[in-house]
């Protein structure tokens, strides 16, 4: 068999094969049509997120200064982007539902769905202002 | 090219093999620099969305960004291999660049599924920018930007939530909050969470 050059140039190879089914909310569609450079790596990336949501590069938030995170994930994107979404499944088999700190009440059925809300992305300017100190 | 060969050995020849046939049935411009560069991208990519690196290539910090010397010694291998070779071009701005190009037809690639997803997204997202992008892209990303210059890139700090968790002495899951707080966009979208609107993916960005 040759080197098959149709599937490094394609559709992408993982689509319609994961477990999670994926929705957006508005601002995450306004906010990702902003970038739509980006497009084609946020599809690989959600495939990669309805693939395996609970990923150790995920990572689950908490209360922060600003807004209240808790019951929600975090994936970064190289080019200091994050993306934030929930999980229907893990917010209601953890309790985030009984303590209320996701809100997606559009949407939320109070079932354990196979489902990742896409909440939010956007640009993070913590690297590029290397605020943060690298080295011991 | 009609002669067909069977592909090399190592990993990390067979990646630079499908990247060089993928930008040559492509049509993409494709240099030494820019190809050191791609890799160096796929690398990270592969790390952020899989969690494990594609090779073991050693990449350092140098003026033009991430160099890999195992990388130049392996396509040099595959130049004399007869993979690939290289076609003298001129570029835009008057200088010489040398061009990889297949040479032969290559079987039995064995690339991963995810492996090839990537050099798919990468060729995708850089392969028609210019190389002044491209390298200025691959100098702005995390294991670049903490590494001294001529020093081993650390993709393992590639991992930014980790990387800030441990220079703040918190926890990844503070960093990770800290990350969200600094970005407008997404936390705009958490805090309209419950009063969004919400659509299949597919229906959103068709």
């Amino acid at each position: 068999m040759q080197i098959d050059l149709s599937s490094l140039g394609g559709s992408l190879l993982l689509s319609g094969r994961q477990p999670y089914h994926a929705v957006v909310s508005a601002e995450f569609q306004r906010a990702a049509g902003n970038h739509k450079e980006l497009l084609k790596r946020l599809e690989v990336l959600r495939d990669r997120i309805c693939q395996a949501p609970y990923a150790p590069q995920s990572e689950l938030l908490g209360r922060g200064k600003k807004v209240d995170l808790r019951g929600k994930r975090s994936w970064h994107m190289t080019g200091n982007f994050v993306v934030i979404y929930a999980v229907c499944e893990e917010r209601v088999q953890q309790g985030f539902l009984q303590k209320r700190w996701n809100s997606c009440a559009g949407i939320c059925d109070a079932e354990p769905q196979k489902r990742v809300v896409f909440l939010g992305f956007g640009k993070h300017d913590l690297a590029y202002g290397r605020d943060w100190q690298f080295r011991p | 090219m009609g002669q067909v060969k069977t592909a090399p050995d190592s990993r990390l020849e067979r990646v630079i093999v499908a990247l060089v046939y993928a930008a040559w049935q492509r049509e993409l411009p494709l240099s030494q620099t820019r190809l050191m560069k791609l890799l160096y991208l796929a690398e990270l990519y592969h790390k952020e969305l899989y969690g494990r690196r594609i090779t073991n290539a050693d990449f350092v910090s140098w003026t033009y960004g991430p160099y890999s010397h195992a990388v130049a010694l392996a396509e040099e291998g595959l130049r004399e291999a007869g993979f690939i070779d290289l076609e003298p071009r001129e570029t835009a701005r008057g200088y010489t660049a040398r061009v990889p190009r297949p040479k032969v037809a290559v079987r039995n690639l064995q690339l991963q599924d995810s492996v090839r997803e990537v050099l798919a997204l990468v060729l995708e997202e850089w392969g028609t920018k210019t190389t002044d992008k491209l390298v200025e892209f691959a100098k702005a990303t995390v294991p670049f930007l903490i590494a001294e210059k001529g020093e081993p890139l650390d993709f393992e700090r590639a991992d930014v939530f980790q990387a800030i968790a441990e220079a703040r002495r918190i926890s990844r899951s503070e960093a990770a909050t800290l990350v969200a707080e600094h970005s407008e966009g997404a936390l705009e979208g958490a805090r309209k969470a419950c009063r969004s609107t919400f659509r299949p993916w597919e229906e959103a960005f068709s």
